[in-house]
């Protein structure tokens, strides 16, 4: 993926055609008569998928433009060699403390409204969460 | 950890750019290296001692980490 997403050719065939996709999606809507419903969300859809390609390949075009081939390779390969996935994987765990500390927060927060829908569910998940971290350490402390 | 790679890499006139390509890391990773703000895995740490033709050993000083 990151191979394929470095060649020009390809972010170019990308952007042209979401903006194909977004065009034809676009004006198959605005044909369409009212009461086509299901046709209309299918259109809808074909445009919101050619308007991510588009706008992906576009910001990725200008990307490298700005940075320069060799500039723009460098960067790529900081994202994926050996300090690039430490890094993310460090981002990854204060992102995952994040989210827990957010849970507590929802969950105290639904206990004091008297949710008790919310602040089960808050509590389910939490459990849930203790539990995934510590089926993945026995996997992982066997594997390793 | 301390590491000699600074110095190694001046003294064979090799720019960050070339050593990164030589050791598929980005050029970032060979600045972090040479500050010792990251330590390579056993695996780099093989491939500079390959490409630098000397032990580990003489290329990280890992005196600090033992104290």
């Amino acid at each position: 993926m990151k191979t394929k997403l470095n060649n020009k050719k390809i972010l170019l065939a990308m952007a042209v055609t979401g903006l194909v996709l977004m065009g034809a999606g676009a004006l198959w809507g605005y044909m369409l008569p009212e009461e086509a419903h299901l046709q209309s969300r299918i259109a809808g859809f074909i445009s919101g998928i050619g308007s991510s390609l588009g706008i992906i390949g576009f910001v990725l075009l200008l990307r490298r433009a700005r940075l320069g081939e060799e500039k723009a390779r460098d960067q790529d390969l900081a994202m994926t060699d050996e300090r690039g996935l430490a890094v993310a994987y460090r981002a990854q765990s204060a992102a995952a403390i994040a989210a827990v500390f957010a849970l507590v927060a929802i969950t105290v927060l639904a206990l004091v409204r008297g949710d008790m829908l919310y602040a089960g569910t808050g509590s389910f998940l939490m459990c849930g969460v203790a539990v995934v971290k510590l089926v993945a350490w026995h996997v992982y402390n066997k594997r390793m | 950890m301390k590491n000699r790679l600074e110095q190694l890499r001046k003294e064979r006139g090799v720019r960050q750019e070339d050593l990164a390509q030589v050791l598929g890391v980005s050029r970032q990773t060979v600045i972090s290296l040479e500050k010792g703000k990251y330590n390579p895995s056993l695996a780099l740490a093989f491939r500079l001692a390959r490409y630098f033709c000397l032990p580990i050993e003489e290329i990280f000083d890992d005196t600090d980490e033992r104290a």
